[in-house]
């Protein structure tokens, strides 16, 4: 039998290139008078089941208009914790990232994360999903002359149904 | 009553006493008209062109001997006036015919037959004119336009195609959905709240070319009336407008044809009598070649591409005997895009069959099957992957509608009918080891039935008053399968209904209110109120509708869309002939069980989406001014509307009032077409309007090493101003005496200012610098000259 495998999400097919065929269309880049709110912070925290320990980054938004410079948040006290025992406070590595030393990645393990930094707290916590193992790949060129090009990968799908994949791709030259 | 009144399966049992109610409101107002002994007498019958035999429907009749006794051809040019019995003179008029008057010896009732001539000479001059002047001021309903085809040939538009929606668009409180769009939005209104009917049939998806051009050929069309606001009570199902579309009878007498060749389409009809003076039948068709331009492209795979459509419309009509009448009005549309390996279709198929009988002088009845399927498919083949994916929604519908003529200044309409929808959302249909599995059917059933009556009463010489209720109801019938969701839109239970089973049923009661009284003989006021109820709902996440937008009905979780609305205006001719109609209506409206997606929802064309949906509130309100000037060499309108157009949602904008993606308070539309010359006329159309409502990023971050932008409150900024000029001419061979042939020439330049109106506005990173954002404005159509020529004989 074959494995099933997650469904494709259907991508709208871009009916703006037939409009764009049918019209003298042109594009320019405009300025444009954007507000700009208050800066938010940002947590980005990443855990896997490679046996390497927990990074975590800071960093505020900026203005849509500045150059994609993210400023860092320094000097945050982070903890990580694990429900099955094992907690530890991590560390600044360079301004805004921080790393712990101990703790790694288990599935079926919850985790809780903790950042405190100018009197505010926030709480983060997950478990760590099972691994689901890939069976099969496959590449098929040749759509649209060459503007599309498909790639099936199979798996077999544990647990519920609402359990969300990413997929990432990228293309090497 | 201002509460639908909702009941579960099996549901019926409301029926009987509710239709007692109206008819009992019905009495009443009957038993207001005091009784006179005098022997009244009825005369009735249908106003047609003497040429063509086509009827003329708003023609005004009068009766010379007593003032304020008139009325006017209703849509099947019939009329009817209870006079008491004497001698008469019946004054028949109408805009571009020739006013005639005819003694009449009204001893007992009888059935006329009046004709009227063209107005040559006048013909040329009333171009863009309607025949407000007169329904304006005697018609209760306010809100109501009616554009006559004759008058939008002049009017410039894009791509040089005549198009009645297009010119809809140029009235106040009616806006397009975007560049280029046939889809629009009326009082703030979304545009699927739009009942736009061709010959009674309802059409889904009213645009050609993804909107660029509407559906309807102009040629076939006899004339559109829009109703804004205090629908009457026949119309029922959208929240928002009727858009009645009538298509010409054809020429009773003769044979004729006419048809144009333009640069991107072209046309031709043929009409003329079935069997002399006893039916007759108009054909038209249309077809595009836009694709042949792009056989020049240096791209190959745009090469292969196509890109048209074609329309075919027909109408006969057949007269069965001295009171019976049968029409048939059929419609097939199609439209093709695509590459090699890709492609596109959809298109709408309708046909009416109508039998019209007059019963008795005073009782007039028309039954009708009518039919409407709209559909699209796409297909992608190629040597390793194929699927396709088909939609459809259906309908057949069986109406039976009478009017009665009980006593002077009296009209009673009342009917019945009932839709059985067929809805087929997008499916998947692919082999098994295709690379996107085949989904499920999920196929809705649903009946619509509805009955109603309308009352239409000259209360005093000076008021007239038409009040209406109208009885809906909508059941949701399996087989399928319906969940409940909680408030996060998680499914909580899940039940499988069996073929034919109900699985919810609602029941709403629409009053319709309309009043005007004559304050002067070029001057009224106008009142009305109206409630409509909407059971079937667009899911559309652009302004522009889209040919694979998606229709859902009613469901446990969807609850109807309801509507109130509340307008008054004022009307008056002005100038020493009445050269020009000047009107000011406000409105208020009411939106209920507004439907959007939830913020960041999948936008999903086949699979269940009831989980992602909102319910919310809507307000929308404004002022529409309209200065029309409709005779002599210059003739045209000037519309400004000042509207707005908010939705809430408890779950979006964190329960704020926001902008509706239709919302653009300043809309000034100015149309004028100039009689240089006999032969020549040149028209220009001018429109500005505030920019839609758009959400812009406030500012951005990084994760994942990709820079995502955050956004600011749901649509609280707007694009820029729009403003576009169009200009055209038109030039005219003179007819030599006796022959037949007559042809013209059209030109038009679209955006003659060729400003870049903003059609979108993407914000990305620059291409040559990843550490930068910028904002792309993408723009359509400037300067798009096309020229048609036209012929008829």
């Amino acid at each position: 039998m074959r494995p099933p495998f997650p469904k494709f999400a259907f991508a709208r097919f871009t009916l703006g290139l037939a409009a764009a065929l049918l019209a003298t269309a042109c594009t320019k880049v405009v300025d444009l008078d954007l507000q700009d709110a208050a800066p938010r912070l940002l947590i980005e925290g990443q855990l896997a089941n490679d046996g390497r320990p927990c990074t975590v980054q800071l960093s505020r938004s900026t203005s849509y208009q500045n150059p994609n410079v993210f400023p860092p948040v320094v000097g945050a006290v982070i903890t990580l914790s694990d429900a099955g025992g094992g907690l530890e406070t991590l560390r600044e590595t360079s301004p805004g990232q921080y790393r712990g030393s101990t703790i790694t990645g288990q599935p079926g393990h919850r985790y809780t994360l903790r950042v405190e930094t100018e009197g505010q707290s926030y709480v983060a916590q997950s478990t760590m999903p099972a691994v689901v193992e890939l069976t099969g790949l496959r590449v098929e060129k040749g759509f649209f002359g060459d503007l599309l090009s498909w790639c099936r990968s199979f798996w077999t799908r544990p647990g519920s149904a609402t359990t969300m994949y990413s997929a990432s791709t990228a293309t090497d030259g | 009553m201002n509460h639908p009144i909702e009941v579960t399966a099996p549901g019926r049992r409301n029926t009987c006493s509710l239709v007692v109610v109206s008819t009992l409101s019905l009495l009443t107002a009957l038993s207001l008209t005091p009784a006179r002994a005098q022997t009244r007498v009825t005369l009735s019958g249908t106003v047609r062109d003497t040429k063509t035999a086509e009827i003329l429907s708003g023609a005004t009749l009068r009766v010379v001997e007593l003032p304020g006794v008139g009325t006017s051809a209703d849509a099947q040019g019939h009329f009817t006036l209870t006079v008491p019995a004497g001698q008469y003179t019946l004054e028949a008029s109408f805009l571009g015919y020739q006013t005639s008057r005819r003694p009449v010896p009204a001893t007992s009732s009888q059935l006329l037959d009046l004709r009227l001539a063209a107005d040559g000479q006048q013909l040329r001059e009333v171009v863009v004119t309607a025949r407000r002047q007169e329904a304006t001021i005697s018609r209760a309903q306010a809100g109501v336009e009616t554009l006559d085809t004759r008058q939008i040939a002049k009017v410039p538009v894009l791509f040089g195609e005549k198009d009645v929606i297009k010119t809809l668009t140029l009235l106040p409180g009616v806006k397009p959905a975007g560049e280029g769009s046939s889809g629009f939005s009326v009082r703030g209104g979304n545009v699927d709240q739009n009942l736009v009917l061709l010959d009674e049939a309802p059409i889904y998806n009213a645009s050609h070319l993804l909107g660029f051009f509407s559906t309807f050929n102009s040629d076939a069309v006899r004339d559109l009336t829009i109703y804004k606001g205090g629908m009457p009570a026949q119309y029922g199902g959208r929240l928002s407008s009727v858009v009645d579309v009538q298509l010409k009878d054809g020429n009773a007498q003769q044979l004729h044809g006419s048809g144009g060749i333009g640069l991107i389409a072209s046309r031709l009809a043929l009409e003329g009598p079935l069997v002399r003076d006893q039916g007759s039948f108009i054909v038209t068709g249309r077809r595009t070649y836009a694709d042949v331009f792009l056989k020049a492209s240096p791209n190959e795979d745009l090469r292969d591409a196509r890109l048209n459509f074609y329309d075919f419309t027909a109408k006969a009509n057949y007269r069965l005997g001295e009171r019976t009448r049968l029409y048939f009005s059929g419609y097939l549309g199609h439209d093709v895009m695509g590459t090699s390996g890709f492609g596109f279709s959809y298109g709408n198929t309708t046909g009416t069959l109508r039998l019209q009988h007059q019963l008795s002088g005073k009782l007039a009845s028309n039954t009708a099957l009518i039919y409407s399927k709209y559909n699209y498919q796409i297909e992608l083949n190629s040597e390793t992957v194929a699927f396709a994916i088909a939609s459809r929604i259906q309908d057949w519908n069986l109406k039976q509608d009478f009017e009665w003529d009980p006593a002077a200044g009296q009209k009673l309409r009342f009917g019945a009918n009932l839709i059985y929808h067929t809805i087929t959302p997008g499916r998947v249909e692919a082999d098994a080891d295709a690379a996107i599995n085949a989904t499920a059917d999920k196929t809705s059933y649903a009946l619509e039935p509805a009955v109603y009556a309308s009352h239409e009463w000259a209360a005093t010489p000076r008021l007239d008053l038409t009040t209406g209720l109208r009885f809906s109801g909508f059941s949701l019938l399996g087989p399928g399968q319906y969940a409940r969701f909680d408030a996060a839109g998680r499914p909580l239970t899940t039940r499988n209904y069996g073929a034919g089973e109900v699985v919810r049923t609602y029941l709403n009661l629409e009053p319709r209110l309309a009043a005007s009284y004559q304050l002067t003989p070029s001057s009224t006021v106008k009142a009305g109120y109206a409630r409509n109820v909407q059971n079937l709902h667009l899911l559309s996440n652009s302004l522009a509708s889209s040919p694979t937008d998606r229709y859902i009905p009613t469901s446990p979780t969807v609850k109807p869309e309801l509507a109130d609305q509340v307008s008054a205006g004022y009307f008056r001719s002005l100038g020493s002939s009445r050269a020009y109609t000047l009107s000011a209506e406000v409105y208020y409206k009411s939106l209920r069980h507004q439907i959007d997606y939830r913020d960041g929802a999948a936008l999903n064309p086949t699979g269940d989406v009831e989980g992602d949906l909102l319910s919310g509130r809507g307000r929308t309100y404004g002022l529409e001014l309209l200065v029309r000037k409709e005779t002599g060499r210059l003739t045209g309108w000037v519309a400004y509307t000042l509207s707005k157009s908010e939705r809430q949602f408890a779950q979006i904008n964190r329960g704020a009032w926001f902008n509706a993606r239709q919302d653009r308070p300043h809309d000034v539309s100015v149309v004028g077409v100039y009689q240089l010359t006999p032969q020549w006329s040149i028209s220009g159309t001018f429109v500005t309007s505030s920019g839609s409502p758009v959400t812009y990023p406030v500012g951005k971050y990084e994760t994942m090493g990709q820079v995502v932008s955050l956004y600011g409150p749901r649509n609280a900024e707007r694009l820029p101003v729009y403003r576009r000029l169009d200009l055209g001419a038109t030039f005219e061979k003179q007819r030599p005496p006796g022959q037949r042939f007559h042809s013209s020439w059209n030109f038009s330049l679209y955006n003659a200012l060729g400003r870049e109106n903003p059609y979108s506005i993407n914000f990305q990173t620059v291409e040559d610098d990843p550490t930068r954002t910028e904002a792309v404005q993408t723009a359509l159509f400037r300067w798009i000259p096309s020229a048609t020529y036209n012929f008829n004989f």
